[in-house]
């Protein structure tokens, strides 16, 4: 007698299991994140408040002087664009090209909507930009399909007006590099110290009875539990000029001077420590939790002085949780951007600042999406090196 | 009588205070022996192991190694090698690694160290599996590399806390051999914890039978099993059926017990007193089945028969509703064993211990 | 095996935690807004139809910043327009994101009706066709607003300058202009400003000489620039630079700095409300504006435009005044205003002597690049 067939099979129940995940992160992981890559190459708005004039000088080769179906379709598209007032967003990415072509293409597009039917010879002699071939060509570059203009930007380089070469750009506008290195920098500082706080911090609380290690856990959740703002004035009571921690010393004579806690690089640092501890803490934790004390009585029964096994055993069985919890706090410390500016220096501003500058500040959406996208490929480096690292470890348990 | 190699005196531990987990224990442990500690969960045995081990320090009392005091000394100064209940193996290191682990600590030269892990590994029989990860063997290889790890440097005691709990039946029999074997030819002092009596008894020169923290009995498995110097012992290593009554008469070294199903002559344990309250503890392979028109010194009816291949296991019930098992031989074609037949049972006097009971 | 899922369930949340921080916004801004959006109908159905009996009476959607400002806002307008018209007023809270207002705008599905908006966001939205173009006619006269609040796309609510304050237990004689702020030797002491470029560049080149109506034609040229740069160069290491509208007058009391700027309703507040021994100097105050302001596509004009005719009356807006210390934009208005009060007032005749127009829209076309400068100079 023959089996009946099974409705699906297993892998098939499996893929439908996950099926909701899966669909999950393509919405709200994969699209968004998709639609964003896209962006820092592309800007659909000009193509889609100036249709035809994009299309007209797609057309068009570039050389010399363009046909008049260009200039029309200028007239027309830049009409209707002002009427929605939205003309000026032409204009604003043409002076990313050429801050010439800015004026010339609002007095355009208002001239436009007053008359029509303004000829081809009329729109050329509103402003000598029209009548310079090289403007043109420069318009032409704006409204292809894709750009290289924001990504070179967040790498503080940018195309030579005249020659096209990549160059860089001039050296009171590169920003984002030396920012990149200052984020990388400060979440180095802020992961390392918070290993060296959490690891013998977790190496502890493993070490304890079930209700001491239910409060020292609260304790160390307590962050998680705050708001942003109430931990902000706290840090601040403890940590400015005439806080808690400076009068205290002060008072037991340990320094003279104030120490500057606040409004600098320490601050910063101490700041994002103390968010980020759990996140560092809790991966260890877990994988302290499960290494057993016998291993480290069996290396001290075969000779191992205390130091000699935590080092040999010990220590290698908890590099999984270290390496997760390191690598989680590095990657959000990527991230941050509304502490550095609260508690941090002036020379404190972190990537992320901004991604959130160019979005709500600037409303470039294209530089904002190549700035993260820096971020992200910086992300994606920091995971592969991890992933490269951790197999190492896979044999640990099997 | 050869000098102790190991001694324990005097050695409490408690670790709450309050609760004695060992009681004034004294111990000696010769050189080359194979000493099992025995006994129930609690009893204290494994305590008394992380105290040689050096993981625990006793409460009071002193343990001495070679003369010398060690309480204070500790593990990694002991040469004390241990094989761990569940093993301890460290999983990030190779079978190889694992082994050679005391050498690397000892410094050991890197050929020298190889060479030791490779005849280690041999004995033992896993040549083969050198570089595979202890994730990746078998539970009977893990315990033949626990074995290797805790033989390789030399150790002047072994200790072994249930190393075979993990392993199937046939697995653990033969892991019995080749442990007592091994520990023959290298002639090394082992120490092992078990609360499994048949291990005890198959693989120990000495049983250490433990209660409540205390020694019961301590001797040579025949002895132990033979001859139980209290009730305690003889109902924990092997099978025994048990007669409450009151001692009639005293002749010698043996004694006449009253009890409700007759009659019994039995071998003291200890000096008794006429009139004194006794428990009369009988093996079941001592035990004859006899007819019921045969003298005998109990009578009961068969109950039940268990089928245990070589032989029977029968449990019959006495009028006064005591049961008693009696081992017997598989019975012949012609005279099948039937429930609900009366027997009689004996037994010579010798076979029968008595102890005395508190009142 | 355990462990190896954990570790990888760990790796996806660390990567989504990092995604989550770093691109939230954007999706936030390009899908989720949807979402909340349906979420707020839902939840409106369910309202209204639990008071179905109240049938369907008008509400618009009012954006602004929340906080005390909002809370004033609430009895100066929104209760008593309710009151008025019979239109309930559903507020949302927002920081000032463009972002927010163009996901909306972009997408054609406009939830916000009107929107509290500063000038730096009018400059650009306003050319980025984010706001619709008002129609004076349905509001009040253009020329019943003082000069630059009443703009194509936005009108004026509230009168906001920027203005340096001190504390008067620190200088018995305090600065008096904004030279002085500039001035180490005879106003020794740190000094708070904006972590922005915005104000900054301008007050600088009036310290070093410039006069107020040159300002922005000298920001325009690089010299001028350098020139700015310079000056603060000056007082570089004497600052301490707050991020918040709420952190100068905080630096202030707890001594963080001797002089800082400030915007001057919080100074006020901390004045009038809490007691606090500060000074405002007026200066050549930075005269800035708050708008109400339509995003394009919004669905109830009329409601929209009954709310800001409602909200620009010189009675109703001389009531915002009593709340919190900003001037109204209304002519009119400043006469139905208790002279006591008037007095604290950026408005006020006699703090009005020199003021530095603010140029939003110089801020929009040169804003990227003066910020890329200024955050570069704060690095160095």
């Amino acid at each position: 007698m023959a089996t009946p067939a099974p409705f699906l099979s297993a892998r098939g129940k499996l893929v439908l299991l996950a099926l909701p995940m899966l669909l999950f992160m393509l919405l709200f992981f994969f699209i968004p994140v998709g639609s964003l890559l896209v962006r820092a190459v592309q800007d659909p708005e000009l193509g889609a408040i100036a249709p035809n004039l994009q299309r007209e000088l797609r057309a068009w080769d570039g050389q010399g002087t363009p046909p008049d179906s260009v200039v029309l379709a200028l007239r027309d598209d830049l009409a209707a664009a002002q009427k929605d007032r939205r003309a000026a967003i032409v204009a604003k990415r043409a002076a990313e090209a050429d801050p010439k072509l800015r004026p010339a293409i609002m007095d355009a597009a208002k001239a436009s909507l007053a008359d029509p039917q303004l000829s081809v010879q009329a729109v050329l002699n509103l402003d000598p930009v029209w009548r310079d071939a090289a403007c043109w060509t420069r318009l032409r570059d704006v409204f292809a399909p894709f750009t290289d203009r924001y990504l070179l930007s967040a790498l503080d380089l940018k195309r030579d007006r005249d020659t096209q070469e990549i160059v860089k750009v001039a050296p009171d506008q590169a920003i984002f590099l030396a920012t990149l290195q200052r984020t990388l920098g400060v979440s180095l500082a802020v992961t390392l110290i918070c290993l060296l706080l959490a690891y013998p911090l977790a190496y502890v609380v493993v070490r304890q009875g079930p209700v001491m290690q239910a409060l020292m856990l609260t304790f160390v959740m307590l962050p998680f539990w705050t708001s942003i703002l109430v931990r902000s004035a706290a840090w601040l009571v403890l940590l400015q000029t005439h806080g808690v921690v400076n009068e205290t010393l002060m008072s037991l004579s340990i320094i003279s001077e104030p120490l500057k806690l606040v409004y600098s690089r320490s601050g910063t640092i101490l700041a994002m420590v103390h968010i980020q501890l759990p996140f560092t803490f809790l991966p260890i934790y877990s994988v302290m939790k499960s290494v057993p004390d016998s291993y480290v009585r069996a290396a001290q029964s075969l000779g191992a002085k205390p130091f000699y096994a935590f080092r040999r055993i010990y220590l290698p069985q908890t590099l999984p949780g270290v390496a997760a919890g390191c690598l989680l706090t590095f990657i959000l410390c990527l991230g941050y951007y509304i502490t550095p500016a609260l508690l941090g220096g002036p020379a404190d501003q972190l990537l992320s600042y901004y991604v959130a500058y160019y979005l709500n500040q600037e409303v470039n959406w294209s530089m904002a999406s190549a700035v993260a996208l820096m971020l992200l490929v910086v992300t994606l480096v920091i995971y592969t090196i991890y992933a490269r690292f951790v197999p190492v470890l896979r044999q640990v348990e099997g | 009588m050869t000098e102790a190699f190991v001694s324990l005196r005097g050695v409490s531990k408690s670790y709450d205070g309050l609760v004695r987990v060992v009681e004034q224990l004294d111990l000696d442990i010769r050189q080359k022996e194979f000493l099992t500690l025995l006994g129930p969960s609690g009893s204290g045995k494994t305590t008394i192991l992380t105290m040689l081990a050096g993981f625990e320090t006793p409460s009071s009392g002193e343990i001495y190694m070679s003369g010398k005091p060690i309480s204070h000394v500790p593990p990694h100064g002991r040469n004390i090698g241990v094989v761990f209940q569940n093993y301890a193996l460290f999983p990030h290191l190779t079978v190889a690694q694992n082994v050679g682990f005391p050498l690397e600590v000892r410094g050991v030269a890197q050929s020298e160290r190889e060479k030791r892990v490779r005849d280690m590994l041999e004995m033992v029989g896993l040549s083969q599996h050198v570089a595979r990860y202890p994730a990746q063997l078998s539970g009977g290889q893990q315990q033949r590399v626990a074995l290797a790890r805790a033989l390789v440097f030399h150790p002047d005691l072994v200790l072994m806390d249930e190393p075979l709990g993990a392993l199937d039946n046939a697995l653990r029999k033969r892991m019995q051999i080749e442990i007592k074997a091994l520990q023959r030819r290298l002639g090394v002092t082992v120490v092992f914890v078990t609360h499994d009596q048949g291990e005890a008894l198959v693989m120990s020169d000495r049983v250490a039978v433990f209660d409540k923290g205390r020694i019961q009995q301590i001797a040579p498995p025949q002895e132990i099993y033979a001859r139980p110097s209290n009730a305690f012992v003889a109902e924990f290593i092997g099978e025994t059926s048990w007669f409450l009554g009151e001692v009639s008469a005293i002749e010698g070294e043996e004694c006449v017990v009253d009890t409700p199903a007759g009659k019994i002559r039995a071998r003291a344990a200890s000096p008794l007193q006429q009139g004194a309250l006794v428990r009369v503890a009988v093996r079941p392979e001592d035990i004859n089945l006899v007819g019921p028109d045969t003298p005998a010194t109990v009578r009961g009816v068969l109950e039940d028969t268990t089928y245990l291949g070589d032989h029977l296991m029968l449990t019959l019930r006495t009028a006064i509703g005591t049961a008693v098992s009696v081992k017997a031989p598989k019975p012949g074609q012609s005279n099948p064993l039937r429930v609900g037949e009366e027997f009689g049972l004996s037994w010579e006097a010798h076979h029968a211990v008595a102890f005395a009971e508190e009142r | 095996m355990l462990w190896l899922l954990r570790k990888s369930d760990r790796q996806v949340s660390a990567l989504c935690g990092d995604l989550s921080l770093n691109f939230m916004e954007l999706i936030q801004h390009q899908k989720g807004f949807k979402v909340s959006r349906k979420l707020s109908v839902s939840a409106t159905i369910s309202l209204s139809l639990l008071t179905a009996t109240a049938a369907v009476a008008n509400e618009i959607t009012i954006t602004s910043w929340g906080g005390t400002y909002q809370d004033g806002q609430r009895v100066t307008y929104f209760e008593p327009f309710t009151a008025k018209t019979g239109t309930k007023v559903v507020e949302e809270t927002y920081s000032g994101e463009l972002a927010k207002i163009k996901a909306q705008v972009d997408s054609g599905d406009v939830t916000w009706d009107v929107v509290d908006v500063d000038s730096n966001m009018i400059a650009t939205g306003c050319d980025e066709g984010l706001f619709e173009t008002l129609d004076y006619s349905r509001i009040l006269d253009r020329s019943k607003f003082i000069d630059g609040a009443a703009t194509d796309c936005a009108v004026g609510t509230i009168v906001v300058t920027t203005v340096t304050a001190y504390d008067k237990t620190v200088f018995a004689e305090g600065p008096k202009t904004v030279n002085d702020f500039f001035d180490l030797q005879k106003f020794p002491g740190k000094r708070g400003l904006w972590k922005r470029p915005y104000v900054n560049l301008e007050w600088a080149l009036i310290a070093d000489g410039v006069a107020i109506g040159d300002v922005y034609k000298q920001l325009s040229t690089p010299e001028g620039v350098d020139r700015a740069f310079a000056k603060l160069d000056t007082i570089k290491d004497q600052l301490v630079w707050w991020e918040a509208g709420a952190q100068p007058a905080q630096l202030l009391a707890d001594k963080e700095v001797a002089i800082t700027s400030a915007w001057s309703g919080r100074i006020q507040t901390a004045i009038s409300k809490e007691n606090k021994p500060f000074a405002v100097v007026w200066d050549a105050q930075a005269l800035d504006f708050n708008f109400w302001a339509i995003p394009r596509g919004a669905k109830k004009l009329d409601d929209s435009y009954a709310f800001i005719a409602f909200a620009s009356d010189a009675s109703v807006m001389s009531k915002q005044s009593l709340v919190s210390a900003y001037g109204p934009t209304n002519k009119d208005a400043l006469a139905l205003i208790a002279p006591d009060v008037v007095e604290t007032l950026p408005t006020a005749e006699s703090h009005m002597t020199n003021p530095l127009v603010y140029d939003a829209k110089f801020w929009g076309q040169n804003g990227e690049e003066l910020t890329k400068r200024f955050n570069n100079w704060l690095a160095k």
